[in-house]
């Protein structure tokens, strides 16, 4: 986890909660300059979802949830669609949480966004809502929400997110510490220059010290690390070996909806959707032949790990995948698995810093020597 | 080549493995085993690449789903790349493959990478024998026969 400012931070007051304290931030910076427009999760019109928005109107932030009850579109996905062609120059303040902040930072190695003139602020992140439960029952989803909130018990809360250890993590140039901090207050972080500077236009000082905060993101952290062992550890079982994986991948139904959300996947043309996979009739059969049957359309174990081959170093276990699933498949979990172990093999983790180099892009001339003879 | 060990075993189990071998080092060092008549399996389907760092996963794994037994990927020993560094970056992306092939419990033994040198025929033919023998063992890949991949 990043210290932030030599351990300092901004107590600020939140008599209305976490939300409004944000929202009056935002409503501030823009006020003083230090952002043009906004990018902030808000609930649509119906009523029944979020989605980011870019919020140029500052009257419009009255209806902004920086803390949103579900995760729809990954962030890094609004940012990259923001920039994609140049930012001119454009000062913005994105909202979001740690784990979309991370994808944005992986996007940028990738050459997908722009963050110069982009200022990210996250927050410590009590979880999200299952998309499809919040879709079934948008009441009962807020009612769930707020108390997870309120409570920071996440047991309602995606399994994705009941097993994040990166939850509280100061990904953004601000972040802001909710857990551990004093009720009625929150804890702005800054992190790095852009922090620094925008700190600096709120015409606020950092003067607080973070370590209670840290303490308590500290042990949240382990407890969710012990989850996550426990998770990974239930899911080895279940879908170690070739029988155990197709069972869990059995629902899918080929829609690659779980490509086309993910962050990370950017490609304008997924390989996996490409003629190149294609074959003709004939093939099949022959593959047929061998077993008697063959399930159509084929290749669906290629599709997940070839996905995971190009992207499971940079996956931020954010969800978005398995949100999109219409069939239940856990395909979050089942990647952040093997995420957690190839990350780990190559001590690399996705989001920690725009200048680390991805993985696959760079080597050392003695290493993993295990793999090769 | 000869066929001395695409024999059948007691179970009627043919193991068929494809190799990946980098044009410069691997699949001339393949050439001058045969040209020395080297007893090299014909259980093995070589796979011309212009360098080791062609093989990406998602062809390592094609070649499993399609029913290899085992999958061999070959190229120059590190620091002798026609190309320089390629090399160490397929080894980076087969230690990748083989991370996924671990975590998920598909049998990472099934997929091999080794270092053969233009001159090193015998080598070649030593780690043919060598994997195929291994993947013997092994009995044949499950993906073969699923239906449901
Ligand atoms: S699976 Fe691979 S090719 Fe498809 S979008 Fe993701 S990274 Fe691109
Ligand atoms: S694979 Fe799933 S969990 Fe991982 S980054 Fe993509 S959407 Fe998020
Ligand atoms: S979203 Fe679900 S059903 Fe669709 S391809 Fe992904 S895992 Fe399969
Ligand atoms: S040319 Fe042989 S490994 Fe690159």
């Amino acid at each position: 986890m990043k210290e932030g400012y030599k351990g300092l931070g901004v107590l600020m007051d939140a008599p209305d909660g976490p939300n409004a304290a944000i929202r009056e931030m935002l409503r501030k910076g823009h006020e003083r300059g230090a952002c043009d427009a906004i990018l902030v999760p808000m609930k649509v019109p119906s009523g029944d979802s979020y989605m980011h928005v870019l919020v140029d109107d500052v009257e419009m932030l009255d209806r902004a949830a920086p803390i949103s009850p579900v995760l729809t579109v990954q962030g890094a996905r609004a940012v990259t669609s923001l920039t994609r062609r140049g930012d001119e120059g454009v000062c913005i303040a994105a909202v979001m949480r740690p784990c979309e902040a991370e994808a944005v930072i992986e996007l940028r190695k990738l050459f997908q966004v722009d963050l110069e003139h982009i200022t990210i602020i996250t927050m410590d992140s009590p979880g999200t809502v299952p998309l499809q439960d919040f879709a079934r029952d948008p009441e009962e989803g807020e009612r769930v929400f707020a108390e997870a909130l309120a409570t920071w018990d996440d047991s309602a809360m995606r399994p994705i997110c009941q097993t994040c250890e990166k939850s509280n993590s100061a990904v953004g140039d601000l972040h802001l510490g909710l857990r551990g901090v004093q009720t009625g207050k929150v804890l702005l972080i800054p992190q790095g220059e852009k922090g620094l500077e925008a700190i600096a236009k709120l015409g606020l000082t950092p003067d607080h010290p973070i370590d209670e905060w840290k303490q308590a993101s500290d042990k949240a952290m382990a407890r969710k690390r012990g989850t996550r062992k426990a998770n990974h550890e239930d899911l080895r079982k279940r879908a170690s070996g070739l029988s155990g994986l197709l069972d869990l991948l059995g629902a899918c139904i080929n829609c690659h909806n779980c490509m086309r959300v993910c962050p990370i996947c950017y490609c304008k043309q997924c390989k996996f959707d490409s003629p190149e996979l294609r074959n003709t009739s004939s093939d099949y059969l022959d593959r047929a032949d061998r077993s008697g049957s063959l399930r159509m359309p084929s290749d669906m174990l290629l599709f997940h790990m070839g996905r995971m081959s190009h992207m499971v170093l940079s996956c931020v276990s954010c969800g978005a995948c398995e949100d999109a699933c219409p069939t239940g498949v856990p395909v979050a979990q089942l990647f952040s698995l093997v995420a957690h172990d190839a990350q780990e093999r190559f001590e690399y983790m996705p989001g920690r810093s725009s200048e680390e180099k991805r993985p696959l892009v760079t080597f050392e001339f003695e290493e993993f020597s295990e793999v090769e003879d | 080549m000869t066929s001395s060990d695409a024999k059948a075993d007691s179970q009627g189990f043919r193991p068929r493995v494809v190799g990946f071998l980098c044009n410069w080092c691997s699949y001339a060092g393949a050439d001058l085993a045969g040209t020395s008549r080297l007893d090299v399996p014909a259980a093995i389907s070589p796979i011309r690449v212009m360098c080791s760092s062609r093989v990406d996963p998602v062809l390592i794994m094609t070649a499993l789903m399609r029913g290899a037994d085992g999958v061999l990927v070959t190229g120059c020993h590190p620091g002798d790349c026609h190309y320089d560094k390629g090399n160490y970056f397929a080894r980076r992306r087969f230690a990748l493959t083989d991370q996924i092939l671990t975590s998920l419990g598909l049998e990472p033994e099934r997929v091999r990478l080794s270092w053969v040198s233009a001159s090193e025929g015998p080598r070649y033919a030593e780690v043919v024998n060598e994997f195929i023998e291994e993947i013997r063992e092994l009995g044949p890949n499950p993906m073969r026969t699923n239906r449901s991949l």
